[in-house]
């Protein structure tokens, strides 16, 4: 197998069927009270733009432990449904110790590793959001976003080449990545993220039908990537984003005219909402119509008590 | 306002709670668009997933004890400034006993004098602060004494309003489909507000019906109101003990059942309710009943009773003690003694009470760990009847709640009871309401297996040749002009 295919096509499709699995068979915590909004999705994209110029700005000893933090409480999270939270926290802390111990010792073990760590950080935060009740069209709008952010920030301006020139170099960086020749191949962690967080919220709002469409499509996607890049089409740095958020925006508005509106957790977990006998419009309109023809001059006989 | 914010925001939930909490430590004012938020998020992730998680840390029941000392100690200190430095009554009241403010805490609470009703009965003006906004003036119902005035800011009853609306849903799961049904004294204006307004946050209708006659709010709870969006019949129903025996009377006397309504929940407050009469009531409405304890001079701090039959207190909301019976001292593990509050800032900032002796009493439980569903919240006993009303004979206290535990457990007690006490040579003579012939032997029976010192039971089947009995809130009747014609052509004839 070719790096190209292992980073661009295995991983993100690793990502996607794990994530799955994960989202079928356990629950995560998630906050007693809250339901992720566009509001949310807002808050988020203020961090992603925020973010890269906040690491090229700090040293990298800096850099490299914030990421290192991120990972560890990612494989937390992941694994604090399997394990005892104690438990999770240690097996997550000495991965990344481990890892760190690799990347001075042995590289090309500290990438596997770190490709272990981030798949298992996608798996619980991929469901973190998508169990907090985060909307089809909130990962829709968010991806448009997104596309918006990456082609500024990758082609216009050299803001994400410069972030993964100073992170590549220092453990923990947020990429899946492959050495097949004397370039890695990387993958971006946030764009790995995307693609199996779409996945899951297309499977929980629109159901399984949507679920494949959109693990298909964004294995596709990848698949021309790899293709582009083994023809020599592609070179250098390009953001999937680009391509995947308006595929993403485009699926959403094609479920939206097919289904209307997206199934809420509980309908998709299939809990019986109280019911609502509270009656429709028309259904009201037509009782009230009856008393009104009931006979009496208020349309309906007296309440007890009342007398003038 | 939460029916026009359609809530959730995970990250706006969690500012919301750190500004609520922030506002408890540091003494500030509490943002009611927090609460109201937070309403909304309760209500957006029911819709989201059926049901919330956890809510324990709406109820206060997250702190021990110890962790929270410190904090009651920064809360009453802040009190006892602000009460010095502006109201009446205690500038002269520290002065009196040559106490400092800054000497109040936990620990030396004690050396401040109780304050009685009465006193706030008599000038409650005394107790306004200088720098408060006072909005409204609420009146207790005075059924148990003169009617006691409390000055409350817009703040406050819009801090309580939201407050009711976390405890409609936090506690009785209320849906924006719901319709609440109030039958309280149409004085109880305060109370009948935070209700309504409550109901409003979460998009629930609500109507107040007021103490009318019982015939009247059973056909309003069993009729139909055809509104879009809404359940056809009230779901919840809101008024005091005696009121709610006094429906249970005709409901079962005129053949209504469980069928006839619509009802999910009663929130049942203000007096004792009797086990006796809980079955009874949850038989003919089919509904659960929540029992609360409140008091409109310590709102909103209010009480829940647990599933163990535990009185809590949430301490966020201010000082709870049970002195005993003489007032000198705190009461014992296992001792009967009053309730007395000390509402604390932010959630009190018209009226300032410190140490108000309510009169009710309660049973102070052993300090071993409860298991409950709220066992990090202090509790006592339910509440077991009024001070006054304690009856001492031979060595035993007779409360109120013993008697009408006995009466209202005989399924042909005639509700709300009447019940009388007077002392004769034998034990104490009770009378009561009743027209069943078997009813004196059976609570005579009863009483004495109870230990309680009853030397014989009268049956009156009339209340006017009883001894006076003490006055309930279902006597708040509000006359309809018919009844108010016939009364006035009854006391004319006479």
């Amino acid at each position: 197998m070719t790096a190209e295919i292992a980073v661009l096509v295995v991983v993100p499709a690793a990502a996607i069927l794990l994530s799955t699995l994960y989202f079928l068979r356990l629950r995560i915590e998630r906050p007693p009270v809250g339901v992720f909004t566009l509001r949310d999705i807002g808050v988020m994209m203020a961090v992603v733009v925020a973010l890269p110029v906040l690491y090229l700005a700090l040293p990298s000893f800096a850099v490299a432990t914030i990421l290192g933090l991120m990972v560890v409480f990612g494989v937390q999270l992941t694994l604090a449904p399997i394990m005892t939270g104690r438990l999770a926290l240690g097996v997550a802390f000495s991965a990344a110790a481990l890892e760190l111990t690799f990347f001075f010792r042995a590289p090309d073990v500290a990438t596997v590793l770190n490709n272990l760590l981030l798949l298992t950080l996608v798996v619980g935060v991929t469901n973190l959001y998508v169990q907090s009740g985060i909307k089809v069209r909130d990962v829709a709008v968010f991806g448009a976003l997104l596309a918006v952010y990456d082609l500024v920030a990758t082609v216009m301006l050299p803001t994400m080449s410069e972030f993964l020139r100073k992170t590549i170099e220092l453990p923990f960086p947020p990429v899946f990545a492959a050495w097949g020749g004397p370039l890695p191949v990387m993958i971006g962690l946030g764009d790995v993220l995307m693609l199996t967080l779409w996945t899951l919220a297309s499977l929980k709002g629109y159901g399984r039908a949507a679920g494949w469409l959109a693990a298909c499509s964004g294995l596709v996607l990848t698949a021309a990537l790899v293709a582009g890049i083994q023809s020599g089409l592609l070179t250098g740095l390009f953001p999937v984003t680009v391509l995947a958020g308006p595929f993403m925006a485009m699926q959403y508005l094609f479920w939206r005219r097919r289904r209307g509106a997206e199934q809420t957790m509980a309908t998709y977990r299939g809990i019986a909402t109280p019911s609502l006998a509270a009656v429709s419009a028309e259904a009201v309109d037509e009782r009230l119509a009856e008393q009104l023809l009931s006979g009496s001059p208020l349309g309906r006989p007296a309440p007890v008590g009342y007398s003038g | 306002m939460a029916a026009n914010h359609r809530g959730g925001d995970v990250l706006g939930t969690a500012l919301a709670q750190l500004r609520y909490g922030f506002s408890l430590v540091a003494g500030r004012r509490i943002r009611i668009a927090d609460i109201e938020h937070v309403v909304a998020d309760i209500m957006a992730t029911r819709r989201e997933f059926g049901g919330v998680g956890d809510l324990r840390e709406f109820r206060g029941t997250t702190m021990a004890a110890a962790d929270r000392k410190p904090i009651d100690d920064r809360r009453i200190r802040r009190l006892a400034l602000k009460a010095y430095a502006e109201t009446t009554y205690y500038r002269r009241q520290f002065d009196r006993v040559g106490m400092r403010p800054e000497e109040l805490s936990l620990s030396t609470l004690e050396r401040l004098p109780l304050t009685p009703k009465e006193a706030l009965q008599d000038l409650p003006e005394a107790f306004v602060s200088r720098r408060a906004q006072p909005w409204y003036r609420a009146e207790t119902t005075g059924t148990t004494g003169p009617p006691t005035g409390v000055w409350f800011s817009r703040y406050e009853t819009d801090l309580m309003t939201a407050m009711t609306a976390i405890a409609f849903l936090v506690d009785y799961q209320l849906r924006d489909e719901d319709v609440v049904q109030i039958n309280l004294s149409s004085r109880a204006f305060l109370g009948i507000h935070c209700l309504v307004g409550a109901a409003s946050l979460i998009g629930a209708a609500a109507c107040s019906v007021g103490l009318v006659a019982p015939e009247v709010a059973l056909s309003r709870l069993a009729g139909e109101a055809h509104l879009a969006g809404r359940q056809p019949r009230p779901t919840m129903l809101v008024t005091y003990s005696s009121y709610l025996g006094l429906m249970v009377e005709v409901g079962e006397k005129t053949g209504y059942g469980a069928g006839d309504f619509g009802l999910r929940q009663i929130m049942c407050g203000g007096e004792i309710l009797t086990d006796g009469l809980r079955r009874r009531a949850e038989r003919l409405f089919g509904a659960r009943i929540v029992e609360t304890y409140g008091m409109t001079e310590i709102n909103p701090a209010n009480g829940q009773i647990c599933a163990g039959g535990h009185l809590h207190f949430n301490p966020e909301q201010g000082v709870t003690e049970v002195i005993d019976l003489t007032g000198a001292r705190p009461a014992e593990p296992g001792e009967l003694g009053v309730l007395t509050f000390t509402p604390v800032y932010p959630y009190r900032e018209t009226t300032l009470l410190l140490r108000l002796l309510s009169g009710d009493v309660v049973r102070r439980l052993p300090d071993e760990s409860m298991h409950c569903e709220l066992a990090q919240l202090p509790a006592t006993s339910r509440l077991l009847g009024k001070h006054r009303h304690l009856t001492r004979f031979a060595g035993r206290l007779v409360t109120p709640r013993d008697i009408l535990e006995l009466i209202e457990a005989d399924p042909a007690a005639i509700l709300p009871s009447r019940w009388a006490l007077e002392e004769v040579r034998d034990g104490l003579e009770l009378h009561v309401h009743g027209d069943d012939e078997g009813l004196a032997d059976r609570l005579h029976e009863r009483g004495l297996a109870l230990d309680l010192p009853l030397g014989r039971v009268v049956v009156h089947t009339g209340c006017d040749t009883m001894p006076p009995a003490a006055p309930v809130r279902a006597d708040l009747r509000e006359l309809s002009f018919a009844e108010s014609a016939r009364r006035s052509d009854l006391e004319a004839v006479r």
